[in-house]
């Protein structure tokens, strides 16, 4: 029974998986291969990054029969229906976006200007006072803060920003939740999506450090040298310090036309880049089509793939401005197709085993010593000896054991660990198995490196630490790799809960917030921690252990984004609409009845299940004869024998609260999906019944008019029509 | 001075009685601010409106309750938006719940708010009382609305009383 | 039919107020109307502060709100004038009734009401110091079998029994049921027993209480005991469910 509709939570887990926890792929192009789409496109304003962007997206893009195979540490084979990419920019652009906004203090308060004037043209269409201006201040007091943090730092590393604007995101969802065909489901998954899309640089975590940097030439107009050049270009940037350039995978893709270059000629290109600059490339064939006019064989895409907040509001402005649709790209079939083939070629052939090869070797190099008994004493001698320059013999050791062993490695100045560090190597072999689906890997490799950074005190490393322990250990839990997963027993739930999730949230709360003024990262942190551990109740029928904490922290997040947002005079909201929402959702969900009694569960999700059970057919003709019938009887309700087993009542009550969110923004549509949620609980059809609820002066009855007012003047101006 | 909205709530999840007040005690020592007038309910329109959702959100805990205590009084059953709830259940399966704003008098100790619950538990032993009483006029039957005002002035008394 | 009307103003058509209906006296709540309808004025604040002896109801001088209803001593009425008054009731329901089971349902929704009340009373006067609220099926039936059993007849009841076959069958058994004591059954009603409406006096209790179920009352004379009574309790399935859940 899909009561109440709701989004699903591992729609949520897979979105997860698809764009926060999948390899960056940085793209960078020549002119010539720009112009070589732009000539196949028919398009003059697109370039070749924007082409691939979706395309990294292989489960939306799928080629027939295909499967990704990865081989685990322990050498165990899977294979995986999807695995998806992000193609960004490349590395130096995505930095300079960084550095523009935040190295030079007045540069970057322009840029914010200029940036938010695009966000205050879209708002002044939202048709809302008093928040023009508000994403300035909030943007900009971020900007303060990084001056702050920076202030002391030099300017050549990234400083650590606000992941990203409430404001924004509030600004956004608004006008996302404005268009016609989008339900309620859809606006939840795109608060989800906004919340964890980010391309932002950071020391800490590795997921958007570049796995591969794929260059993209033309090979009628590019040659070898023209490619060398660009590759120099490349690696002589001044990459930040924590950046290891060497985990990076150099590729090159080869467009030519078939029609054109015979494939001997392209072998040959090819093993010339692979001798001379020592690099593989793919080859891809694009038949510039003559017939291309015909809308027959052209494919419609879209090209919003992993876009941020910033990136949306900034499209929206632009297509209102030029009122030009630009989100769509055209391409050709045969383009489409050969793209798509020769993408999952170079994901399967190159990317994941590079990634698996550097996973063993950092398994080996680093992670073993580390694990084994030398090594931990090593770690506890250098804790109680390092200050005893007498010992020469055991600094000795320790030293030459490893390069960074010594606790200076952390640069407390700036925050980072420098890129050759175990203690930033580790992390990235822990985020890299993550990607590859080895959450328990993944897990124990976080839950070990946690103690280094905590000994070093790199507490914003310890707290992007604590985030992937717990959410390692969700993903681990709610994989749904055989189709009848093992309920974990009591013990390891209550461990999970007490000795893993509530501390380290509690911990890395306080870390992102008070230590770093950065809340936005705890706030990503508890929408996905929330999401997961639905996953884990909808698994495992185990909602009575997670309901409290995910009502805990679906709250906290209401209160962290109302302070934000009222504080700007923002109300009402959106986002508190989607979170009231999910809180019904979680309370609607939540039946405390293990599998073998589920069956009870017998609602159809269109009778009211607390009203009383009605007379059966033998007493209603009885009293039609005349016999007796006793008008105080009381029936048992429908719901009678599992009385206090849900909460359906709490949920309907949230999503009443919810739905009082959208009325004023005149958003009836999702008003009255959510309208559907309550009809378990209390009779939605009817306004004219004299139920308590339906009193004029209570939520609901006022509701109800409201929206039955607004569908009588919309069918009365469609019949004007 | 907190807000209080009380309500009896009947086997069929409908109310039988409802009343808004809040305490008599302190507006009467704190009556040098005029206006307010003693045992004049002063919840906003945003949480007046959804008093009796919240009450009506309460009876899943309260039906969960039911079958796993054998206490009438249920204590605190629920903080929701805010505001807790207090709730008490008869034999006869009728209701009594009990909400107000959560007040930031926590630093009044766990003395102060013992003395709370009980007077609330006290509060809802002699509204049970009065409840039997009028459940015992024939012409009233179990589930109908109780519309007596010598019911309704007896209840504010209590309210005054205790709360 | 229509003389029931005149005799009963029944209780149904005081609490339809309207939302019009606005109370006079500024007490009294309107259910209609909600909360609004008795919120506190000026007025009433005051007289609530002062204490001052109003006149609501014709009745508020001497309302039952102010009399005691928690004395432990036993109200005892007499037992004649109890069988003349229930002799009068089973012959204006047999009156009304169209066949001896429709007779006994008619009395046994008389019950009904009374059930209803006494259960609750009957825990408030136990005083909520010592009593608990039932929550077993079980100890729903000791209950009515013993406490409120003897605070209305004045004995406990004589056996409680649980069916072999059915599950959510069980009996209270009663070897002299007071209020037939002086009745005896003409042959041509056969199996008529007006215990129907000790019937729904359980009936009655044990709904309110949650516990829903259908009683009837059987004859099934011993010796020595001609009136010995089975009052079958046939639970709702839905209480079976509800007990596996809670108690296993």
């Amino acid at each position: 029974m899909d009561y109440p509709s709701g989004l699903d939570p591992y729609t949520a887990r897979q979105h997860l998986l698809h764009h926060t926890f999948s390899p960056l792929i940085s793209i960078q192009s020549s002119h010539n291969a720009d112009v070589f789409f732009q000539r196949v496109l028919g398009n003059e304003n697109i370039s070749t990054s924007q082409v691939f962007r979706p395309y990294g997206n292989n489960a939306k893009y799928t080629v027939p029969n295909q499967s990704f195979k990865i081989i685990n540490n322990q050498l165990i084979t899977k294979n995986y229906p999807s695995f998806p990419v992000r193609f960004e920019p490349s590395l130096p652009e995505l930095l300079s976006i960084i550095h523009a906004s935040s190295s030079d203090n007045s540069n970057g308060i322009t840029n914010v200007y200029s940036n938010s004037s695009n966000t205050t043209t879209a708002s002044s269409n939202f048709a809302s006072t008093g928040m023009a201006g508000s994403p300035v201040s909030s943007i900009s007091s971020a900007v303060t803060t990084v001056s702050q943090i920076g202030a002391n730092s030099s300017s050549s590393s990234t400083q650590l920003r606000q992941l990203f604007s409430i404001s924004n995101l509030e600004l956004l969802l608004r006008h996302t939740a404005k268009d016609e065909n989008i339900t309620d489901k859809g606006l939840t998954l795109a608060f989800f999506n906004k919340v964890i899309t980010s391309n932002r640089i950071v020391p800490f975590e590795t997921f958007n450090h570049p796995i591969s940097q794929v260059f993209v030439i033309d090979y009628e107009n590019d040659t070898i040298e023209s490619l060398r050049k660009l590759i120099v270009e490349f690696r002589n940037f001044n990459f930040p310090k924590f950046f290891q350039i060497d985990d990076l995978l150099i590729h090159v893709f080869v467009l030519f036309d078939s029609n054109k270059v015979p494939s001997s000629d392209i072998i040959a290109f090819q093993n010339k880049i692979r001798s001379s600059l020592n690099t593989n490339s793919t080859a891809i064939p694009i038949v510039e089509t003559e017939d291309g006019d015909k809308p027959g064989n052209f494919i419609k895409l879209s090209i919003i793939e992993n876009s941020t907040i910033d990136e949306d509001l900034q499209r929206i402005s632009l297509q209102e401005s030029s009122s030009e649709s630009c989100s769509y790209l055209q391409i050709p079939k045969s383009a489409d197709s050969i793209i798509r083939i020769k993408l999952y070629e170079y994901i399967n052939k190159h990317l994941i085993p590079h990634m698996q090869a550097k996973i063993r070797i950092w398994d080996d190099q680093m992670l073993q010593p580390k694990k084994s008994i030398t090594g931990r004493f090593f770690s506890a001698s250098r804790k109680f000896f390092n200050n005893n320059n007498s010992d020469s013999n055991l600094s000795n050791v320790t030293s030459s054991s490893s390069t960074g062993l010594n606790s200076a490695s952390f640069n407390y100045h700036e925050n980072y660990y420098y890129k050759s560090t175990p203690e930033q190597t580790i992390r990235k072999l822990a985020d890299w198995s993550l990607i590859l689906k080895d959450f328990k890997y993944a897990y124990s490799t976080y839950d070990l490196i946690k103690k280094d950074y905590t000994n070093d005190k790199a507490w914003v490393y310890v707290a992007s630490t604590q985030e992937m322990c717990i959410v390692s250990l969700l993903l681990a839990q709610t994989q749904q790799v055989n189709l009848n997963p093992v309920q974990p027993d009591k013990n390891t739930l209550r461990k999970i809960r007490h000795d893993i999730i509530e501390p380290y949230i509690d911990n890395l709360t306080y870390t992102f917030k008070s230590r770093l003024n950065l809340k936005t990262y705890c706030l990503k942190t508890l929408v996905i921690v929330i999401e997961l551990l639905l996953c884990i109740c909808s698994t495992f029928n185990i909602s009575w252990w997670w309901n409290d904490l995910i009502e805990k922290y679906l709250l906290k997040l209401v209160g962290e984004f109302d302070g934000h947002l009222l504080a700007n005079g923002q109300r009402p909201q959106v986002i508190r609409a989607i979170l009231y929402a999910r809180l019904g959702y979680c309370f609607g969900k939540c039946i405390f009845l293990n599998d073998d009694n589920r069956y009870l569960i017998k609602f159809d999700g269109t009778t009211m299940i607390h009203a009383e059970t009605e007379e059966d057919e033998k007493t209603k003709e009885e009293k039609e004869e005349g016999l007796y019938h006793n008008p105080y009887k009381l029936r048992p309700p429908l719901n009678n024998g599992l009385a206090g087993l849900m909460r359906y009542r709490k949920s309907a009550t949230w999503y009443l609260l919810s739905i009082r969110e959208w009325l004023p923004l005149k958003n009836y549509k999702q008003a009255s999906f959510l309208m559907n949620n309550l009809s378990l609980v209390y009779n939605i059809k009817d306004v004219e019944s004299d139920d308590w609820y339906n009193r004029s002066d209570s939520l609901l009855g006022f509701m109800k008019r409201y929206i039955k007012e607004n569908e009588v003047n919309e069918k009365a101006t469609k019949s004007d029509e | 001075m907190s807000s209080y909205y009380f309500s009896i709530v009947g086997t069929r999840d409908n109310p039988l009685y409802e009343v808004e007040f809040s305490s008599f005690k302190t507006a009467t020592t704190s009556s040098s601010t005029g206006s307010s007038v003693p045992g004049i309910s002063q919840f906003p329109t945003n949480i007046k409106e959804i008093l009796p959702f919240v009450t009506n959100s309460s009876l899943d805990l309260i039906e969960d309750f039911q079958w796993t205590t054998s206490s009438f009084n249920l204590g605190k059953i629920d903080s929701f938006y805010g505001l807790l709830v207090y709730g008490f259940i008869t034999q006869g399966n009728i209701k009594f719940i009990l909400c107000f704003e959560g007040s930031n008098n926590n630093n009044n100790g766990s003395s102060a708010q013992k003395y709370n619950e009980n007077s609330i538990k006290q509060f809802f032993v002699d509204v049970n009382d009065l409840y039997v009483k009028c459940l015992l006029n024939p012409f009233y039957a179990v589930n109908d609305a109780i519309t007596s005002p010598d019911f309704d002035l007896k209840v504010k008394l209590l309210a005054k009383k205790y709360l | 039919m229509s003389n029931e009307d005149i005799i009963l103003p029944s209780a149904s058509s005081l609490s339809t107020l309207s939302i019009s209906d606005i109370s006079r006296t500024g007490f009294g709540y309107n259910p209609s109307v909600g909360p609004a309808s008795n919120s506190i004025t000026p007025e009433t604040s005051n007289i609530l502060l002062n204490r001052k002896t109003i006149t609501l109801t014709p009745t508020s001088a001497n309302s039952i709100y102010d009399k005691n209803i928690n004395s432990k001593k036993i109200n005892e009425i007499s037992l004649s004038s109890l069988s003349f008054l229930f002799c009068e009731i089973v012959n204006w329901s047999h009156k009304n009734s169209k066949g001896i089971q429709d007779l006994e349902t008619r009395l046994n929704g008389l019950g009904y009401q009374i059930g209803q009340r006494f259960l609750e009373l009957n825990k408030l006067r136990e005083g909520f110091k010592t009593s608990k609220r039932e929550i077993r099926i079980i100890e729903v039936l000791q209950f009515i079998h013993g406490t409120f059993w003897k605070s209305i007849f004045g004995k406990v009841a004589n056996e409680l029994e649980k069916s072999q076959d059915v599950t959510n069958e069980y009996m209270i058994i009663d070897n002299v049921p007071l209020i037939s004591k002086f009745i005896s059954i003409p042959k041509d009603y056969g199996n008529l027993n007006c215990a129907a409406f000790m019937a729904g006096i359980i009936e009655g209790a044990l709904d309110s209480a949650s516990f829903h179920a259908d009683v009837t009352a059987h004859s099934v004379p011993l010796d020595g005991f001609p009136l010995r009574t089975v009052f079958l309790i046939k639970f709702d399935e839905s209480l079976m469910i509800r007990e596996s859940l809670r108690f296993s």
